[in-house]
């Protein structure tokens, strides 16, 4: 094909759409949408369950700081998701390893401290129950974060989904985690880094088949021009 | 040093003003020679890309008719350099073209144009790639219809000019890509990591590595 004769081509498919957009500026309209779902769950919680009776063993640094830091690294997980919206600017497997380290370290961390400064145990007999309760809360308020941030990433056009699904699950999660971590009343290190270790792992899972399961359908539907 | 007009006339992105060159060596056994590639810009075409495609994404027609002239043929040049097909690649231009007016709302100004315009390009290849559920083969096509792959201008006079770009063609994938977006296309190796997703310095490593297997594949023919 000349090139004169496939820009002819062009032409006529770009001709017929040819109305003017806007650059799309992910992070404008997915943080604040992202934090409004938040604070509406946390009020929910809130009213539902109330703080956690320990919170005042806790005080103020080692409860609402180390949520504070559990969001801060969600934010920078679902932040690095959003780049991969957009063409050349994927963030290199490095720095992806990297952030999801140092994310996964923050939250072991944070319970690490929580369990330093008020061991509330679970009640003999209770651990399972307990265990199945956590990770059906933390599905429930990781999930639908995670289903939120990857509607605005498709939004753009992403090369690799499954990166999307591992860092919007995994920044989910955490944020999921950091709203529980005011709520939860069990505070023992065993706990934490079982039932909320695996709450987040969950997230993660999920949203990482959710975004293989979206490739798969874009991927049966690609056409190439002949 | 010097300096080469390139025929191609293609844009160049560019980190200074003025010349940008790409320097590419290799050292054979007995005799080493350098290539410089030095390519002419139009005056630090950023701008003037950039506000054409604010130009297109506000609907100017023209704005991607010039578009399509200016980056084209580095595009069709690049999609061979994947695809070792002229065809195909001329098939996934035309693919890319139309993926660039659906996507061109992720275009954010004032951002460098050509890694989001060859991360397109390279976004339709894999999608080819993994539609048509079939691996990748480095074969090489007979010398008749050796693809045009991209080459130093310089190398015109190198009688072994073919033998190089078959070597080229042979280069691992993840090995032929930053090579030739760094020493043909100009992109530093940051912009090289954005576009492929990896790191700056896998970039490095990955075109020495291409380097280091042109060597060996060209230094043991005959360098008369």
């Amino acid at each position: 094909m000349r090139p004169e004769q496939g820009l002819d081509r062009l032409l006529e498919h770009v001709g017929n759409d040819l109305r003017p957009v806007r650059p799309l500026h992910l992070g404008r309209r997915c943080f604040p949408a992202l934090t409004a779902l938040g604070l509406a769950f946390f009020g929910v919680l809130w009213w539902g369950f109330g703080l956690r009776p320990d919170h005042e063993a806790l005080g103020p640094l080692a409860l609402w700081g180390l949520s504070g830091l559990e969001v801060g690294a969600a934010l920078l997980l679902v932040g690095l998701a959003l780049r991969e919206a957009f063409p050349g600017r994927s963030p290199s497997i490095a720095m992806l390893s990297a952030a999801a380290a140092i994310a996964m370290a923050l939250h072991c961390l944070s319970s690490w401290i929580t369990a330093g400064k008020s061991t509330v145990p679970i009640p003999a007999g209770q651990e399972l129950d307990a265990m199945v309760f956590c990770l059906g809360l933390e599905l429930c308020l990781g999930v639908p974060i995670a289903l939120l941030a990857m509607s605005f990433i498709r939004r753009g056009l992403v090369t690799f989904p499954w990166r999307v699904g591992l860092l919007g699950g995994f920044g989910a999660g955490l944020a999921g985690n950091s709203l529980w971590h005011l709520i939860c009343p069990y505070s023992g290190l065993a706990h934490t880094l079982s039932s909320h270790t695996a709450g987040i792992l969950a997230v993660t899972g999920i949203a990482l088949l959710v975004a293989l399961l979206w490739d798969r359908a874009r991927l049966r539907s690609w056409r190439t021009t002949s | 040093m010097h300096r080469t007009m390139t025929s191609l006339q293609m844009l160049w992105p560019h980190h200074r003003s003025g010349w940008c060159h790409a320097k590419l060596a290799l050292e054979l056994d007995s005799w080493s020679w350098e290539t410089s590639i030095a390519f002419m810009e139009k005056a630090d075409p950023r701008p003037a890309l950039g506000a054409l495609m604010e130009a297109y994404q506000k609907g100017e027609i023209t704005a991607f008719e010039e578009l399509y002239r200016s980056l084209g043929p580095a595009l069709r040049r690049y999609l061979v350099s994947l695809t070792l097909s002229t065809q195909q690649a001329e098939d996934l231009l035309q693919e890319t073209f139309l993926q660039i007016h659906r996507s061109r709302h992720t275009y954010v100004p004032p951002r460098p144009l050509q890694p989001w315009i060859f991360g397109i390009a390279r976004h339709v290849f894999l999608m080819d790639r993994r539609s048509r559920t079939r691996r990748l083969r480095n074969e090489v096509e007979p010398g008749d219809e050796l693809p045009d792959l991209p080459a130093p201008n310089r190398f015109d006079a190198f009688p072994h000019r073919d033998q190089l770009r078959r070597a080229i063609a042979t280069l691992p994938p993840d090995r032929r890509e930053p090579l030739l977006l760094h020493h043909v296309w100009g992109f530093s190796f940051k912009e090289v990591g954005s576009i492929l997703g990896i790191r700056e310095g896998a970039a490095k490593v990955r075109a020495h590595r291409a380097i280091a297997h042109l060597r060996a594949a060209l230094g043991g023919g005959n360098a008369s």
